[in-house]
Formats: C-alpha cells, sequence, structure tokens
C-alpha cells in the first residue's frame, strides 16, 4: 500500500544531485526511470483546512500526457489510496466525492466544500528499483523545480524513495546512498511545502487584544479582525459553496455587534451610532438563510424512524424547505451585493482603520487589560443573576435571553484571552460551552418546532399535501417538543457547574490591572490568539 | 470504488492444474486496478502466485510461525508492482500447513482469524489454494465470503464440484457463497462448447463467464505478470474482466 505518504523526500543544493544519486543507486540496483512528464498538482481541502489540520493531503495529478488525472488521498499515518478521476466539481461537497473516498473523509468534512487550494506545475519523472529477479522494491520519483500558479514562489526539486512494503531494508540502503551524494530529507513535503511555498498560512490567527494597549486601539483593531473574517467568508455565502461560510459570516456578525454593545463606550460615539444599526441590519439579513439551512440539516435526524409516517410521507416538507432556502439564499444574496452593504463595508473598515493605529504615546484612558477585566467581570455577573433568577415556572424567553447573555460572555473570553491566559480562557470557554449548548438546544428545538407548525399551516392553506405529511410534521414537532423539555430538565445541572467556577477569579490579575499603555504594545503584531 | 467491509475470495478445487492460481492472480490484479486495496495470500506451497510477482519465495520462521502467531502477517507480506496489490507469499514450509494448523485450537478456523485483523487494511483478500481436501482447505471455506471453484470441461470435474457442494451445505455455521465457473474452455472442441454453455444452465451455481484455454495465459509464466498486464485486449483478459464483474456483483448476496 506504499505511496508518497510512504515515502521519504531528499532535496539537494543542486538538481544534478538527484542525477548523481540515480547513478549510484544504478550500481546496486536496476535502475528503470520513465519519460519526463509535465504535471499539475492541485492540493484540495476546505475553506478552514481541516484535512490540513488532521494531517491529509487530497490531491489531482493531471498530467499532459493525456494520462486520466488521478486523485489521491494521504491519511494522517501516511497510507495512500489513489484512483483514476473522471470529474470532480469545484467546490465538491462532501457528498458528490467518488464514493471510495466518502468514508475516510466525510467525518473529517462534515458539512463543508472542498475546493482548490494550492496549484503546482512542474515535471517529474517517474521509475523504480529493480532486485535481480526484476520486482520493483523501491518507487522512484524524481520531482523537478515545480511552480506555484498564480504566486511567486516555487517548490525545490527532489528524489522520492518509496520502498514497497516488506522492502524497508532497501528503502534505508537507498537512503544511506542519497545522504552520501549530499541530498537531506526534507521534514515539510507535499501539502504542507506547497502551502508554505504558495505563501498560505492555515495556522494563522487573529491579532491579539495586546493588554497593554489602549482600549480604544484593542477594540478597533479586534473589529478589524471580525471585519476581515466577514470578508473571507463573504464569496463562499454568495456563491453559496457550503453552508458553514455563511455560519462564520455570522459569527463574525455577532463578534462584532457583542464587541460594539460591551466595549463600544471606549469608541467615538458616532462610530458606535453608525455602526450598530448597520451590523444589526447584516444579523437580520442572514438569519432566514441560517436557520434553514440547520432545519435542513437536522432533518435526517428528525425524520429517521417515525413511528407513524413512509419515507415519502416527509418529502414535500423537504421539497417546501429548500424552495424557501432558495427564496431566503436570493434575499441574502441581493443584500450582500448591494450598494449598502459595500458602503458598510467600506466605511465600517475606515473608520477602524483609522482607530486602530497607535503612536505609542501615553494616552488617558484605560488599557485594553482594565477595560477587559472589568466587562468580563459584567458580563459574567450579568449571566450569574439571570441564571439564577430561572426557575422551572421560568417563560422561554428567560431561557432565550440567557443564552444571548451567555453568548456575549463567551465573545469577550475569545477576545480577552491574552488577559486571562490562554489556559485559563480556554477552561472558562469549556465550562460555558456546555451551558450554551443546553441552552442552544432548547432554543433551536423551540424555533424549530415553530417552523414546522408555521409550514402546517401554509401546506395545508395550499391544500395540496396529504394527511400523512401534516401527521409526520406533528410527529416531528412532538420530538423537537420532547428535546426542548429535556434540555430544560439539563439546565439547572449545567448552570449550577458553570456558576461553581466563576471567571472572574480566574481574570483576577493586579498586575495587568495597573498596567498603562506601553509603547511595546503598539505592535500588536507581536502576540497573537486563535 | 470501496467495498462495504473488506470481502474475501478464494480460489479452490480439490483437482490441481484447473486454473487456480491463473484466476487468484488475475483478479487480484483487477481488484487492485480498479483501486481496491487488495491483498493476494499464496498459500499453495508450490509458490507460484509468488513466483509470478517475482517475490522471493521465503516465508521468515515459514508457515509454522505464522500459524502459531509467532509472526504476523504484516510482518510477511509484501508490496507488488502494482498499485494497491500486495502479497503473502509462500515458502516449501507451507507443505506442513496441515500439521501446523492441527496443532492450534479451533484448527479449522485459523485462518479466518489471521486474516481479521486485516480489516481496515485491506478492501479484497484472495487466497490462492493448495488443492487438496485438507484442513487448509476447511480453513479457507470457513474464511471466505465467496469459495471461487475452477471447473475443467469434464464430467469428474462436476463430479468432485458436486462433493464439494454438499461439504459446503453441511459445514456447521457461516457458509460462503459458492460460484463455480468453466475453466481452459477450448472453444474448438464441441464437447468444451457444450459444457460451457449447458452446465450453468443446470447449476445455479455456476456462473456463464467462463475462461479460455489460451496460451496467453501459460504465458504469465514467462512474462512473470497477470494477462491484462502484458495482453490486456486478449480473449483472455477480457474473460477475467468479466469474471471479476460478476465475483463483485455477488457482494451484496454473500450470505453472512
Amino acid at each position: 500500500m506504499s505511496g508518497l505518504g510512504a515515502g521519504q523526500f531528499w532535496v539537494g543544493p543542486q538538481p544534478s544531485a538527484v542525477s548523481a544519486v540515480l547513478k549510484e543507486l544504478a550500481s546496486a540496483w536496476t535502475v528503470a526511470m520513465g519519460r519526463p512528464v509535465v504535471t499539475r498538482r492541485t492540493w484540495l481541502d476546505t475553506a478552514d483546512f481541516r484535512l490540513y489540520r488532521r494531517g491529509m493531503a487530497l490531491m489531482v495529478t493531471a498530467a499532459e500526457d493525456g494520462d486520466e488525472p488521478t486523485l489521491q488521498l494521504i491519511g494522517a499515518d501516511g497510507s495512500t489510496v489513489t484512483a483514476g478521476l473522471d470529474t470532480l466539481d469545484r467546490p465538491c461537497l462532501p457528498g458528490s466525492l467518488p464514493i471510495w473516498l466518502r468514508p475516510r473523509l466525510e467525518p473529517v468534512l462534515g458539512v463543508r466544500a472542498i475546493l482548490p487550494v494550492v496549484e503546482v506545475a512542474g515535471t517529474i519523472v517517474s521509475g523504480s528499483l529493480h532486485d535481480a529477479e526484476g520486482k520493483t522494491v523501491v518507487r522512484l520519483v524524481h520531482e523537478r523545480p515545480a511552480t506555484i500558479l498564480g504566486g511567486r514562489g516555487g517548490l525545490p526539486g527532489g528524489l522520492w524513495l518509496v520502498p514497497l512494503r516488506g522492502y524497508a531494508g532497501v528503502g534505508a540502503r537507498a537512503a544511506r546512498v542519497a545522504q552520501r551524494a549530499g541530498l537531506v530529507r526534507a521534514d515539510r513535503v507535499g501539502y504542507p511545502a506547497a502551502l508554505l511555498a504558495a505563501g498560505i498560512d492555515p495556522d494563522g490567527m487573529r491579532p491579539a487584544m495586546e493588554p497593554g494597549l489602549p482600549a480604544g486601539v484593542a477594540v478597533a483593531r479586534m473589529l478589524v479582525s471580525f471585519l476581515d473574517e466577514m470578508e473571507a467568508a463573504w464569496g463562499g455565502t454568495v456563491k453559496d459553496v457550503d453552508i458553514e461560510f455563511l455560519h462564520d459570516f455570522r459569527v463574525a456578525v455577532r463578534r462584532s455587534r457583542s464587541a460594539v454593545k460591551l466595549l463600544g463606550d471606549v469608541l467615538p460615539p458616532a462610530v458606535v451610532a453608525w455602526g450598530t444599526p448597520q451590523l444589526k441590519w447584516l444579523g437580520d439579513l442572514t438569519t432566514p438563510s441560517r436557520d434553514l439551512d440547520v432545519l435542513l440539516q437536522h432533518l435526517p435526524s428528525l425524520t429517521s424512524g417515525l413511528s407513524g409516517a413512509r419515507p415519502g410521507d416527509v418529502e414535500p416538507l423537504e421539497r417546501e424547505l429548500i424552495g424557501r432556502r432558495a427564496e431566503a439564499q436570493s434575499a441574502l444574496v441581493r443584500g450582500l451585493l448591494s450598494a449598502r452593504f459595500e458602503r458598510f463595508r467600506a466605511r465600517w473598515r475606515a473608520s477602524l482603520e483609522g482607530l486602530a493605529g497607535w503612536d505609542g504615546r501615553p494616552r488617558a484612558g484605560p488599557t485594553a487589560a482594565i477595560i477587559g477585566i472589568e466587562r468580563l467581570a459584567m458580563a459574567e455577573r450579568r449571566v450569574l443573576r439571570r441564571g439564577s433568577r430561572i426557575t422551572d415556572e421560568s417563560p422561554a424567553e428567560a431561557l432565550h435571553d440567557l443564552r444571548k447573555r451567555a453568548k456575549e460572555l463567551r465573545y469577550l473570553l475569545e477576545m480577552f484571552t491574552p488577559v486571562l491566559g490562554p489556559g485559563d480562557a480556554r477552561g472558562s470557554v469549556k465550562e460555558l460551552k456546555a451551558l450554551q449548548d443546553v441552552l442552544g438546544t432548547f432554543q433551536d428545538s423551540e424555533a424549530q418546532r415553530d417552523a414546522i407548525h408555521a409550514l402546517a399551516t401554509d401546506l395545508i392553506a395550499r391544500d395540496g399535501v396529504s394527511t400523512r405529511t401534516i401527521l409526520a410534521m406533528g410527529e416531528i414537532a412532538a420530538r423537537l417538543q420532547v428535546d426542548q423539555d429535556s434540555s430544560r430538565e439539563r439546565f439547572a445541572d449545567m448552570f449550577e457547574r458553570f456558576a461553581r467556577r466563576p471567571v472572574q477569579r480566574r481574570a483576577s490579575r493586579p498586575d495587568q490591572l495597573r498596567a498603562a499603555p506601553t509603547r511595546a504594545a503598539a505592535t500588536a503584531t507581536a502576540g497573537r490568539v486563535r | 470504488m470501496r467495498t462495504s467491509g473488506m470481502k474475501v475470495v478464494a480460489s479452490y478445487n480439490i483437482k490441481g492444474g484447473v486454473g487456480k492460481t491463473s484466476t487468484a492472480v488475475n483478479l487480484a490484479y483487477l481488484a487492485s486496478r480498479d483501486g481496491l486495496r487488495t491483498l493476494l495470500w499464496d498459500l499453495d506451497p508450490q509458490g507460484s502466485a509468488t513466483y509470478l510477482f517475482r517475490v522471493k519465495p521465503k516465508v521468515k520462521g515459514g508457515g509454522a510461525a505464522i500459524v502459531a502467531g509467532k509472526r504476523t502477517l504484516d510482518d510477511a507480506i509484501k508490496g507488488t508492482d502494482f498499485d494497491h496489490l500486495d502479497l503473502m507469499p509462500a515458502d516449501f514450509s507451507y507443505r506442513h500447513l496441515d500439521f501446523d494448523l492441527d496443532s492450534r485450537k479451533r484448527p479449522t478456523d485459523r485462518i479466518r482469524r489471521l486474516i481479521a485483523p486485516l480489516k481496515g487494511e485491506y478492501d479484497v483478500v484472495i487466497l490462492d489454494c493448495p488443492p487438496s481436501v485438507s484442513l487448509v482447505s476447511e480453513n479457507i471455506v470457513h474464511a471466505c465470503d465467496v469459495l471461487l471453484v475452477p471447473l475443467i470441461p469434464a464430467v469428474l470435474s462436476v463430479r468432485t464440484y458436486d462433493q464439494l457442494v454438499d461439504f459446503v451445505d453441511g459445514m456447521p455455521g457461516r457458509k460462503p457463497q459458492v460460484m463455480a465457473f468453466v475453466s481452459m474452455v477450448d472453444r474448438r472442441k464441441k464437447s468444451h462448447r457444450e459444457f460451457a454453455d449447458q452446465l450453468p444452465q443446470e447449476r445455479a451455481s455456476v456462473v456463464a463467464e467462463a475462461i479460455p484455454n489460451r496460451a496467453v495465459i501459460e504465458q504469465m509464466a514467462q512474462e512473470r505478470a497477470p494477462v491484462p498486464v502484458f495482453a490486456p485486449t486478449s480473449t483472455a483478459a477480457t474473460s477475467y474482466e468479466a469474471l471479476w464483474a460478476r465475483v463483485q456483483s455477488c457482494w451484496s448476496d454473500t450470505r453472512r
């Protein structure tokens, strides 16, 4: 099962070094090399680099000799699976992948589409080492220096030594020959090397909230980074590449709204007064599509094993949801392509970038650390106060409100990670997340149940739907009610667990509270947070 | 393409010289060519499949070490010249395999248990079996999902096949799907033509995909490669393709 994933890539100071190695290898084995083939290699991944993060790589290789393109998956363990490829949609959703790839990729990709990330063109010569029986024992691939398409970088040339299974000893001997000839084993090969050469950094992080920065500068920089995230997700949302682009866009909008609401007093009032309704507009614009995405995503689990329904009974519901989702998406795209959005983007960026610069001179007012600890404490007190008032008799609105406050606290925790320290922030987010999950299930179940009721009313009014479909929808609504009731039952425990370990205690850092804006903090590129 | 779970196909007949190894080698190659991660286990001490893939007929510790679990299959498997196709070689020590198996607990189930750990690694395992009725053959029948039986066009071969089918039917527990095909058919001979045409009609477990008796199959030993590699357009290659398609079509019918 050997493939390049199981081999070693040896690079030399000069391209001629590979020829020297091949000559040396030929003295011990038979070396058979093919003809040079100009090849285009395209690495595919999701927009958030899920394959890279799992140590995997998916590559399409198209040779100019007319051979069928191949698709190769290299697993985290180095195992390689290669197969011919007729066509592959780009972007390609997991459900459209070749069937043999799905079991290995679907758990990693989730709902995300795969897209071309890096394209490299170069010449490759494949060959092999044969033993006395004429059997291939080591595969050889001579990669000549290649260029990154659409970029300036390039990949160095070198020689792959890929011992076949059961011939590791021969592989080690061949590696020693390469080493003696002056080649060194490359530590970064394949996809990670191509990303580096293309100047793409999947581990790139958001600029840090520097604790010593003036609070206004720090908040403006954070809002710029959220706008960057909105812009990064904009194209995929408009093109409807996958549903996570819209989700990412909305998270950036929500983080911006929370920052403006909870920290906006450190910004000029005119900026806040202008930005607040614009951000609300974006939140409202994106809600209908996202709600339908979530409902459609949950539909298979909601409809599986319905006791009184046949599979065909829920098809009208699915068709209706898909139709409504298409309408919502059209409205969303109109909004994102509108002059209003472009005005927002340009003016918001200009305003924030004007506030994000700092020459390092002392300024009046609090530091990011002071404001962060103060606002974290306030947000946490708000969550604890409102949560402790909730009883079994409290209306659903009280839990919905608590969910919003918990989200605000979560965003503050993420923004002020350097103030708390990454370890403490992660711990607090983890505990808060468990509470948020319960509150999320509670609210989502209710929203989805309401949506099902509204859909049923519409379908009946249209007079074309069967009774069986309506009954199936009733059963789905009943399931959602059970989910909501069970999350309410779990709420008290989760809240108590969260309240037992307050964030405030973790954030009591007198040294940071005393810190004033410093010149060193002016260079915001030093520290970075995820 | 992938199968749902690892499938085990055994090429087996009580008689020798009927085309078992040719079948195993060519089907293993076709499976790997289709992108299936394939292992061919040469269980025949003659080591013909091992020879055809140019692998040295040497198993460290011999069959005894494998059967005893002192060495795993993983240690002994060799990559072939073809992508996705590995070989578990045979050596002459396999002539004692019956004795080695007999000395273990649950001796009829040993090969199945040796293969089981390879489940995540291979989509298809093809067993090239020695000709005999023995503990090895009983193991093979227990281990496989499809028992593929080449039948030469002769009345006696049908009688032997019937005995094999009776044996499988009488076996306790898990049973493979038995699939026979007519092998070494000389279309110039009327008796061969009639045999190859009639037998699939008379017996449901005999499929219509027959393998012709062609010199190109014998050339495998000179070329040391499967037929589709050096004679891809030959009738023999086409016949093996058809047989492989038929074997694949029965995955969903495999009895568990």
